[in-house]
């Protein structure tokens, strides 16, 4: 053998050791194989000491039971349950697993009610795995179905969402489709913050919200109209305290509800609003300067502008003041004031009072204005008393408030805000410019002449315009189908709350002497909802002759040819 | 000697200790599920009262029952006064002073 081949050998397998060295080697390699059995048992132990100590592990059983977390619940701004998330029992068979549908249909239906026989063999004879036979089985009718002992049918949990309310806000809360996702209004548009469980706060007020319903509904029923809108808003924080269309549905039937039921005239529909933009029509001239209280026009002959001609419905001999033309709602007047304030200057406080813009409303059913191609002279006329601009009640809410209001627009909401909280809000009209806009949106309600009558709650200082639009069709506009509104703000000394009231078509009645204007059909809404709402929302009634009321009203305004109405806010 | 039966002393000890804690963790493992699924069906039963409570409180409702079953109607505002405009006590008339009242 040579040398090197048995160098290769003994380096693979060495020679027995001297006896003297194994005792050695062998206890090194006792050392070593404890050493480690050691380290094992060591990392063993670390791991169970850590999975029992930390019990919220993914990776333990203990940990993670937490179920999937419940939606949560929609409410009104004091705490009032609008949508929540309910328990209920579900009813589901397995066709693979049942074994006699005969028999299981047979000792069913009797359970079940509306099913019949037929209904559930047909379900029975679906594909698939889970065939939902019923929801929200009641506890005796879950201990029944369990005695008949039938194979293949299940009760498991799952959860439904009730809307208690019923059809009050409907078009507001919205509804969510069978997997628990929102897929229209509040539940669409907070949709990832309901998952999370968490609660959403609305601004409406419940108790408002049914009231303005209720006379709106009224009033709707007495003139025979098609439907409407009716919108509470608070001016000083732009809170919607209410915001109603109708016809509505039950929010807990929405996949029942007719298209028309669903659309949310509030947000969704954009209307011309009629002469209710006269009152931004006046603001504006008097923010501008082009025109004082005093300043007189010539209304005496229509207006031909282009193939247009602007009529008054009554018309009047001789020229009127600023403030007759807002009281008496003349179309020729506003035409002729918005011809001084200029096309330009109308479009710029019409952008920054929100009109021009999709609303920044939380509601995925809102529309963007209507806005004319070419806004010149023409447009700003016809504007000028609310024709070629459509916006959506909202809106026009939204932005009245602030020439009604206290001068700020603020973008209306529908969260709840709190006394702290800030928001962006700008002022768009002096203090001056607004205390005269609301010294003569009361006169439209106090005077005789004044188009709003009906709109007077004595004590509670009720200012407001009416606007009759006619609707636009195919062939142009409409004689016959109006659209009428009224805007009113109170109390007018001091502004809180303004509301708008809007009804679709009403038909002339013969309670109404053939009338079926806006001071007709919507004024009368606009009393009977502040006498209810003032108390709710503390607002206490006041004598219209003390001067703190007429200090904060404008002393020389002259209606009439009486001269100076002082006397008669 | 002795150290090994103190050692087979002590880890019986230890041995029985552990058995005892463990067998008290499952019993609070086990009494925590129960007050899991106590606060479950609570929370659930509190969900369902709760919308009971707003479905028979709504507005609607009650404006209607208030109509048929009450006399009531929304106050005229000539009955409404602030808490302001009703003076609360008269001012104590002026009491005259005796030589007992003095309390010096």
């Amino acid at each position: 053998m040579t040398n090197w081949k048995t160098k290769l050998l003994r380096s693979i397998w060495p020679d027995r050791p001297l006896p003297s060295r194994t005792r050695i080697i062998a206890q090194n390699r006792l050392v070593l194989a404890g050493i480690v059995a050691g380290l094992c048992f060591v990392g063993i132990s670390a791991k169970a000491v850590h999975l029992a100590t930390n019990l919220d592990n993914k990776n333990s059983v203990r940990g993670n039971y937490k179920q999937v977390q419940q939606r949560g619940p929609i409410l009104d701004r004091r705490g009032r349950l609008m949508a929540q998330t309910v328990p209920i029992m579900v009813l589901h068979a397995d066709p693979k697993k049942v074994m006699d549908q005969h028999e299981v249909a047979e000792k069913l239906a009797p359970l079940l009610g509306k099913k019949s026989q037929q209904d559930i063999l047909n379900a029975l004879s679906r594909k698939g795995r889970y065939i939902e036979l019923a929801r929200k089985i009641t506890p005796q009718r879950h201990a029944d179905i369990l005695a008949l002992g039938l194979p293949g049918i299940y009760i498991s949990p799952s959860e439904t969402r009730l809307y208690p309310q019923g059809a009050e806000a409907a078009h507001l809360l919205g509804t969510m489709d069978i997997d628990g996702k929102g897929i229209a209004g509040i539940e669409k548009q907070f949709d990832e913050r309901l998952r999370a469980g968490n609660p959403v706060a609305l601004s409406i007020d419940l108790g408002v919200q049914a009231v303005v319903r209720r006379e709106l509904q009224h009033q709707i029923e007495q003139f025979d109209a098609l439907g409407g809108a009716g919108l509470v808003l608070d001016v000083r924080t732009g809170e919607i305290l209410s915001l109603t269309s109708l016809p509505d549905y039950n929010a807990n039937q929405y996949s029942s509800a007719d298209a028309d039921a669903q659309f949310n005239r509030a947000t969704k529909g954009v209307f011309e609003m009629g002469s209710i933009f006269k009152v931004l029509n006046s603001a504006i001239a008097l923010e501008t300067g082009v025109a004082s209280l005093g300043s007189s026009y010539d209304v005496s002959k229509p207006l031909r502008v282009a193939r247009f001609r602007i009529r008054d419905y009554h018309p009047y001999n001789r020229p009127l003041n600023l403030s007759e033309i807002l009281v008496y709602s003349s179309n020729i007047g506003s035409a002729r004031i918005a011809e001084d304030i200029g096309a330009a200057a109308q479009k710029a406080f019409m952008d920054r009072l929100g009109l021009l813009k999709r609303p920044a409303l939380e509601l995925p059913e809102i529309s963007k204005p209507l806005i004319p191609r070419q806004w010149e002279r023409i447009a700003s006329m016809t504007i000028s008393y609310g024709h070629g601009l459509s916006v959506s009640p909202v809106q026009a809410a939204g932005a009245i408030a602030a020439a009604s209001g206290h001068g700020f627009y603020i973008e209306p909401t529908l969260l709840r805000r709190a006394p702290t909280d800030t928001f962006e809000k700008s002022r768009i009209f002096s203090e001056d410019t607004v205390r005269k806009v609301r010294s003569m949106m009361r006169l439209a309600v106090s005077h005789e002449d004044g188009t709003v009558n009906f709109a007077n709650a004595p004590g509670y200082m009720v200012g407001g315009k009416t606007g009759t639009a006619e609707k636009v069709t195919d062939k142009g506009y409409n004689r016959k189908a109006n659209l009428v509104s009224v805007v009113a703000s109170f109390p007018i000394h001091d502004p809180a709350y303004l509301i708008f009231i809007m009804v679709d078509e009403p038909k002339p009645q013969k309670h109404s002497y053939g009338y079926a204007t806006a001071g007709w059909v919507a004024a009368p809404a606009i009393a009977r909802i502040v006498t209810q709402i003032a108390p709710m929302m503390g607002i206490h009634p006041v004598d219209k002759d003390s001067p703190e009321i007429r200090q904060n009203l404008e002393p020389n305004i002259v209606i009439g040819t009486e001269g100076a109405i002082r006397a008669s806010y | 000697m002795r150290i090994v039966i103190l050692a087979c002393v002590a880890l019986g000890l230890c041995g029985s200790g552990l058995y005892m804690v463990k067998r008290s963790v499952d019993a609070r493992y086990k009494e925590l599920k129960q007050l899991e699924y106590t606060i479950t069906t609570a929370e659930d039963r509190a969900a369902i009262l709760a919308a009971e409570w707003a479905y028979l409180s709504r507005p609607d409702r009650i404006i209607s029952l208030s109509s048929s079953l009450l006399s009531m109607r929304p106050i005229e505002p000539d009955r409404i006064l602030p808490l302001d405009a009703i003076p609360l006590r008269r001012p104590a008339p002026a009491r005259p002073q005796t030589e007992g009242d003095s309390n010096d």
